[in-house]
């Protein structure tokens, strides 16, 4: 068939047709050119498929402006009220305001060109998984898992998982294991429990045994653990919790890519694709006890999310970075449902032989009147308050999935081990702040350190809110002393001028998407010999608890021996190796030993910081 | 794009400093973006951010309701950030500085900052059109109120902008059919 539009006219209109923006009059001969012609046919393939590159970009983290905003509106309203801008200004925006008025008008004959229905963009998903965990209340769901290459002889098992969860924190996690092995009274029946309340937890698992001294090593025991007078949320960053809506995997996350939306099990799907590193949540829910395959951070998840609820519905784990990389695991979801009630008992945690308690005292009727509650508490409901072993007191917020929970306890002294990683942040009106973004064992965490006081704030909210969280509190927060002496070495913390003071550092000119300077230590011995080491995080995770290191010495005069397999690297024509076991590359440049470290990145990445050093 | 409720925006209108709060709110992560789409710089997105909230909340009594909220607002938005361009001088054309070689599919994660790159490498009005329609979901006649612009011109950019985006992100098969 010829085309009657030649390709010039079609080729601009080709962009419109995609957007469902194409006058309806003239749709149709567009499409049929299109159709008929193979390089307008190519260009609309090529044009759609940058179209949704850019629709699903994520968005990263964005800052809380408020205070500030309603400060400065609070601040005019007094001076002159709402009704009295500036008359230049006002003008200005009136005008836009009435050709904002006049193009509509002007385009209402485009009415009848109907948009096709949105597709779903990444900020969607973000904000969806959000608003999906503030809402649950409750979830049922049945999963089949199939795992591949856990032990050589053993290449394929199969499970059944069951998960339950009732509001804030009641969970049940059961997996039994139904694969054949070799011999099944040498070999350990993969089988896990898992139950959590708001009192106690109880897991029971095979008792552990190295994959590579399997099946020798197996004694037939099982093992089970209690932990009793639980402290609200302890260890929720290892609840399965992101199972039924996987809010950490996917709201704090700038390295998921929507791929669109496709029929799974029956049902609309959204799909997904992320690295391992940042699905360990969703992928470690699994994991709760028992022995299970390791995965690369580097390896591929492919999450398919039920469109309309924001449950998985499916998801594999594949080999390498790759869509065609081989399945090493695949959960899918055979059944949900958000129950009413659960049986009986079902979150009923045994008390096992082993024991551990939290040392949580809980108050009869939670006084969450205390002066040190946070006045913000981004909408989550006071839950559970009580004391500690130690005299501290423990105030929690919940609501849906989403938790926050806030200890304060007495201390004159300063801490003496504050986790070097974490970044020093000023908060609006309650001094300073220490914060860390979530790891693999614990949800963002804000420190304050004020006059005889500590509070600390752990949650699954992000980093924005969380700080908002910290700055209302009644609490002025003091930085911590710059420098600390421990066992003979001088630790001091640096700002920027203090880094830039000294003439061996150097700075990465450009870091990973993400990835900023969050806390820089120099550490001196008593000889005098000087390291500093700088670390770059991202603002709401770093699974690996390290992200970017890099470590520099001019007291170091050649590369440390190593009986590690190396591989040999150039920095900027500088020879210098790479150490897969410790994702670092280390050189010596001009009789500085320098390193980045970055384990979840690989060396590809961690090669271009280096040589981004200057 | 999202939208209030009206009966928010009416008392916002009506001098409800906690109905124009939960505005604030519910805009503040939209209007960032929107500003660091166009300023490439975070801070000065934080502070044009600000501005613009605040420019809002001056000239909420002139919004009469004719085009949605968010359209006014991102109209708002748009002439801070244009002041802001013009005051440090920065409206750059960065296309001679993407000497891009070919990338990979978008498939790949490594892309996925290519594809953020090139969109702050489009020219000003190309970026702007792309990033409305694109990553703010707006529909061609929206962008064209906020940008004050014809609607055919609208559309003339944003097929612009992806036919270069295409040249940059795509293999040079593909990337060069998008030009044919």
């Amino acid at each position: 068939m010829k085309p009657e539009l030649d390709c010039r006219a079609a080729s601009e209109d080709i962009s419109s047709l995609l957007d469902g923006e194409l006058d309806r009059a003239r749709a149709p001969a567009v499409r049929t050119h299109v159709e008929a012609c193979p390089k307008c046919a190519q260009q609309s393939r090529t044009l759609d498929e940058v179209r949704r590159a850019v629709r699903t970009q994520p968005v990263g983290e964005v800052p809380d402006v408020t205070a500030a905003v309603m400060r400065k509106v609070q601040g005019q309203r007094r001076q002159r009220g709402p009704l009295h801008g500036g008359v230049g200004g006002l003008l200005r925006v009136a005008g836009v305001a009435a050709a904002v008025a006049a193009l509509l008008l002007a385009s209402s004959s485009l009415i009848g060109t109907r948009r096709p229905p949105a597709s779903a963009r990444a900020s969607e998903v973000t904000s969806g998984v959000r608003d999906a965990a503030r809402m649950l209340d409750s979830y049922r769901a049945r999963y089949e898992i199939v795992e591949r290459g856990w032990h050589e002889a053993v290449p394929v098992r199969r499970f059944d998982a069951e998960v339950s969860f009732s509001a804030p924190e009641s969970f049940r996690l059961t997996i039994r294991d139904n694969t054949s092995y070799p011999d099944p009274s040498r070999w350990p029946s993969n089988d896990v429990d898992l139950i959590v309340n708001a009192r106690r937890s109880w897991i029971r698992e095979p008792q552990v045994c190295p994959e590579a001294s399997l099946p020798a090593c197996w004694t037939g025991a099982t093992e089970e653990r209690t932990v009793v007078a639980r402290r609200p949320f302890d260890g929720a960053a290892g609840l399965p919790s992101d199972l039924i809506v996987p809010l950490e995997t996917l709201s704090t996350s700038d390295l998921f890519e929507l791929l669109g939306r496709e029929q799974m099990l029956g049902r609309s799907a959204l799909h997904v694709a992320l690295p391992h590193r940042q699905a360990v949540p969703l992928i470690s829910a699994l994991q709760q006890g028992g022995s299970w395959r390791e995965f690369s951070p580097f390896d591929r998840v492919d999450l398919w999310l039920d469109s309309e609820t924001l449950f998985p519905l499916r998801f594999d784990v594949r080999r390498g970075r790759s869509a065609a990389g081989q399945v090493l695991m695949s959960a899918r979801a055979t059944s949900f449902s958000q129950p009413q009630d659960f049986a009986p008992g079902t979150f009923r945690a045994p008390i096992a032989a082993l024991q551990r308690s939290g040392g949580f005292e809980q108050d009869a009727k939670g006084s969450f009147d205390d002066a040190r509650s946070p006045e913000f508490t981004a909408g989550l409901r006071p839950y559970r308050a009580g004391s500690t072993s130690a005299g501290g007191r423990i105030l929690s917020y919940a609501r849906g999935l989403t938790w926050l929970t806030m200890a304060v306890e007495r201390s004159s002294q300063p801490p003496r081990g504050y986790p070097s990683t974490a970044e020093q942040v000023t908060l609006d009106g309650s001094g300073v702040a220490y914060y860390e973004p979530a790891s693999a064992d614990s949800r963002r965490r804000v420190d304050l350190y004020a006059s005889r006081t500590h509070a600390s704030l752990e949650s699954n909210l992000p980093r924005a809110v969380l700080l908002r969280v910290a700055s209302s509190l009644d609490l002025v927060g003091r930085p911590l002393p710059a420098g600390i002496e421990r066992s003979g070495l001088r630790v001091t913390r640096l700002g920027a001028t203090g880094l830039r003071g000294l003439a061996f550092a150097e700075s990465p000119s450009h870091l990973p998407p993400g990835y900023r300077t969050t806390s820089s230590f120099l550490v001196e011995n008593r000889r005098g010999h000087r390291t500093l080491s700088v670390y770059y995080r991202r603002a709401q995770a770093e699974y690996d608890g390290l992200g970017i290191r890099t470590t520099q010495s001019p007291s170091v005069r050649f590369l440390p021996p190593s009986f590690e397999d190396l591989r040999p690297v150039t920095v900027d024509g500088r020879s210098g190796r790479w150490s897969s076991e410790r994702g670092e590359v280390e050189w010596m440049d001009k009789g500085v030993y320098r390193s980045v470290r970055a384990p979840s990145l690989g060396r590809k990445a961690a090669v271009q910081v280096a040589r981004n050093l200057e | 794009m999202p939208e209030p409720d009206p009966q928010v925006v009416r008392a916002a209108r009506g001098g409800d400093i906690g109905a124009f709060e939960s505005l604030v709110r519910f805009y503040q992560a939209h209007v960032w973006r929107l500003c660091f789409h166009l300023l490439h710089d975070e801070t000065l997105a934080d502070d044009v951010t600000q501005e613009a909230l605040v420019k809002a909340y001056r000239f909420l009594p002139t919004y009469r309701g004719e085009s949605k909220f968010s359209t006014w607002l991102y109209s708002i938005t748009r002439n801070c950030a244009l002041d802001e361009l013009r005051k440090a001088g920065r409206r750059h054309d960065l296309l001679t500085q993407l000497g891009r070689e070919t990338v990979p599919s978008h498939r790949d994660h490594s892309v996925r900052i290519e594809v953020r790159e090139a969109i702050a490498a489009l020219p000003l009005e190309l970026r702007e059109a792309v990033v409305l329609i694109d990553m703010f979901g707006t529909s061609y006649s929206e962008a064209a109120a906020i940008l004050g612009l014809p609607l055919g011109t609208v559309k003339s950019r944003v097929h612009r902008a992806r036919l270069v985006l295409a040249r940059w992100l795509l293999p040079a098969s593909q990337g060069s059919a998008g030009e044919a």
